[in-house]
């Protein structure tokens, strides 16, 4: 049997998955991109208390099961505390109970990923394995530039529009290139593409930092593409995460050395410490850790954000305003669901950067249109 | 011969319309609040062509600021100088008020606010999240079941001598406790009462979550208007709450100052399009903009034939 396989939406990372399981052999099916059909498919076979990035996946699977997928990639498979470990489970028994005969597949930086491919191709090399990962990593790391390249100099762009084309363009070029020889010379092409965007620094611009559930940070459909939208409100954004980040973060070794060493992931939990003492799943202990760390930063203000009865993330949440008052620095939270209605959302985040605006730049003119 | 600058604020529950004069900003020469009734157009039209009866000119408008959950729609249609969200405004109608005003608690129809200042500057604000419990449409509902005038719903609430106690964290559990005591015989004075208590305690537990409430505090949307609430808050927090004179249509108030900065500043006429574009056939159609992958849903507002306004793309080439 030919083995098709598919995988979740996150954001537009499936550029560089697309890319990873096609060179292990795979036949890839992308599903359709993330709409309201795939919201309402995930919400019709979801447990009502299900949180919305799980509707959001199952949906994206059965399209893409539905485009003729027999195996379904589960992007860092079963680990972490809160109930993303055990979405692996649902997910199989959900799609077993509706029809849907599919295998699951990890796709992690473990042994058993190498295991699990091995039998699906058992040609495959480790050594082609190894480079194929390799191919990927280097490929995610210039995903993540082009990302967060839009992302800067947004607020700045003179011609709007211009930082979501250049990011458009580089995408599809990044999609197109497998051999990995042209990838230098892509990452060349665009630091000079986004250094050429016309940009006015005289802006009144307002930096903040995004902390909270890892999947609404990235997928702008269930964020109602918050990043635009405060992009072109002058905030100048930064992730407290990178994927590339969260798919070692699982290692053990990893987790060893953040214990011990003074790595970056160290000094969030030494800050977060005060307020929450150890892991609880999720990224609750590194968004408050995070949100300290901005501060040091020099940031204006944090977003955090989290659907709707996650775990992890509520207690967060209920620990933001202490953490506001004690470093003083604007946390806003919000709780995403199902809503689609952009006007709740939108005035939160303008009434958000406008406060932060108006400390910031007292005299100055502010935006009245925005 | 007077001029003015408007400011509207479309809301969930009520549309208001403010004519402020241009040279003070205390003296309202009109201060319309129109129930909204799901049809922000509609509403809007009945309100300018209230003030166009009144013998207003458009020519007198200086300028027009609007706020509100429909403002990006209302003022791309009128043509508004200003279109800002709720709490900026509110918080601008506050300080315009009582320049030293420390804290704001707003309670609307579908969203309940609380803004912290500090010498004139916003510098913490909070909004009820999912729910809506502890808002203005609540208390409406719970009015109509009780056959009592939304009006008179304070006046009620004071002449109970014990509230009764009703679980305020969700709608639909309090109604059921409602039922509940009304069955055991509380009357509807103190059943009442005890849905202020509960609608107060729910604003502080949920909105102002431990936020620092310190005087003067203005109260203030259409809510205000009930005695009972303000007597809630004022025994749950031990304050005085002081309500604005124009308490009912704050946001408005706010958006009109707000179009007055906003043309001071950038020292160019206003770009409201008269009081007749209202009473002009509308059309509000969802358009595919298919000029690149974005594939963006722009909104597009014909009047009278003639396409006024479009937006809703990524790129800005509609928005002009």
């Amino acid at each position: 049997m030919q083995v098709k396989i598919t995988f979740p939406h996150a954001g537009e990372y499936y550029v560089v998955f697309k890319d990873l399981l096609s060179n292990l052999g795979y036949e890839v099916v992308v599903p359709p991109p993330t709409s309201q059909k795939t919201l309402d498919i995930g919400i019709k076979y979801s447990p009502a208390q299900a949180c919305l990035p799980f509707k959001i996946t199952l949906g994206n699977l059965i399209e893409g099961i539905e485009k003729g997928a027999n195996v379904v990639g589960m992007i860092g498979g079963k680990t972490g505390i809160c109930r993303l470990a055990y979405y692996s489970e649902m997910y199989q028994k959900i799609l077993a109970d509706n029809g849907y005969q599919v295998e699951l597949l990890a796709v992690k930086v473990k042994k058993e990923f190498w295991v699990n491919v091995r039998k699906h191709h058992p040609t495959l090399t480790l050594r082609q394995f190894m480079k194929t990962i390799r191919d990927f990593w280097q490929k995610l790391i210039i995903f993540e530039l082009i990302r967060e390249r839009s992302l800067e100099l947004r607020p700045y762009e003179i011609n709007k529009g211009d930082c979501t084309r250049m990011k458009q363009r580089f995408l599809r070029e990044l999609e197109q290139t497998s051999e990995s020889s042209r990838l230098k010379a892509l990452k060349q092409e665009i630091i000079k593409g986004f250094d050429s965007i016309s940009i006015d620094t005289k802006r009144n611009v307002i930096k903040l930092g995004l902390v909270g559930e890892f999947f609404l940070l990235i997928d702008q459909f269930s964020t109602l593409n918050m990043e635009e939208f405060l992009g072109n409100n002058g905030v100048f954004l930064k992730h407290s995460l990178r994927f590339s980040e969260f798919f070692v973060g699982s290692l053990k070794q990893k987790r060893f050395l953040d214990n011990y060493l003074p790595t970056h992931n160290n000094k969030v939990y030494k800050l977060a410490k005060k307020y929450i003492t150890r892991p609880i799943g999720g990224h609750a202990r590194e968004s408050i850790g995070e949100a300290i760390v901005f501060k040091q930063k020099g940031y204006d203000g944090v977003i955090h954000l989290y659907p709707f009865s996650c775990m992890p993330e509520v207690v967060a949440g209920s620990i933001a305003p202490k953490v506001s008052s004690d470093w003083g620095i604007p946390i806003l939270s919000i709780c995403m669901d199902e809503h689609t209605g952009q006007a709740g959302f939108q005035t939160r985040l303008e009434a958000f950067t406008d406060m932060i605006k108006r400390k910031k730049y007292p005299s100055t003119a502010v935006d009245y249109k925005n | 011969m007077n001029q003015y600058y408007i400011g509207v604020d479309v809301g969930s529950v009520s549309t208001n319309i403010v004519l402020m004069d241009s040279k003070d900003n205390k003296k309202l020469s009109e201060a319309l609040y129109i129930r909204t009734n799901g049809q922000p157009l509609e509403s809007l039209k009945d309100g300018f062509k209230i003030l166009k009866d009144k013998g207003y000119s458009s020519e007198d408008i200086l300028g027009v600021g609007v706020t509100g959950s429909a403002r990006v729609l209302i003022g791309n249609i009128i043509g508004a100088d200003s279109i800002k969200n709720e709490i900026t405004a509110h918080a601008v109608a506050a300080i315009d008020v009582c320049p030293n005003v420390k804290t704001v608690i707003e309670i609307g129809g579908q969203d309940s606010k609380m803004i912290i200042l500090r010498e004139g500057v916003v510098v913490d604000f909070a909004m009820n999240t999912i729910c809506a419990a502890g808002t203005g449409s609540f208390l409406d509902q719970q009015a109509f079941r009780l056959n009592i005038p939304i009006e008179e719903f304070g006046e009620f609430a004071l002449r109970a001598d014990e509230p009764v106690r009703i679980a305020g964290r969700c709608t639909v559990f309090a109604e059921t406790d409602m039922v509940h005591k009304q069955q055991e015989g509380a009357t509807k004075e103190q059943i009442v009462a005890g849905l202020c208590e509960a609608l107060a305690r729910n604003y502080l537990n949920n909105v102002a979550k431990g936020k620092s409430i310190q005087e003067p505090i203005l109260f203030q949307g259409g809510v205000a208007f009930n005695k009972g609430i303000k007597n809630a808050f004022e025994k749950e927090l031990g304050v005085q709450l002081v309500i604005p004179e124009h308490f009912n249509v704050m946001g408005a108030l706010g958006s009109g100052i707000l179009a007055k900065e906003a043309i001071h500043e950038t020292n160019k006429p206003t770009i409201f399009k008269g009081f007749d574009i209202m009473q002009k056939n509308h059309r509000l159609k969802r358009v595919d903009c298919r000029d690149c992958s974005n594939a963006c849903e722009l909104t597009e507002v014909t009047v009278a034939g003639e396409i006024v306004a479009k937006w809703g793309d990524r790129c800005g080439k509609w928005q002009k």
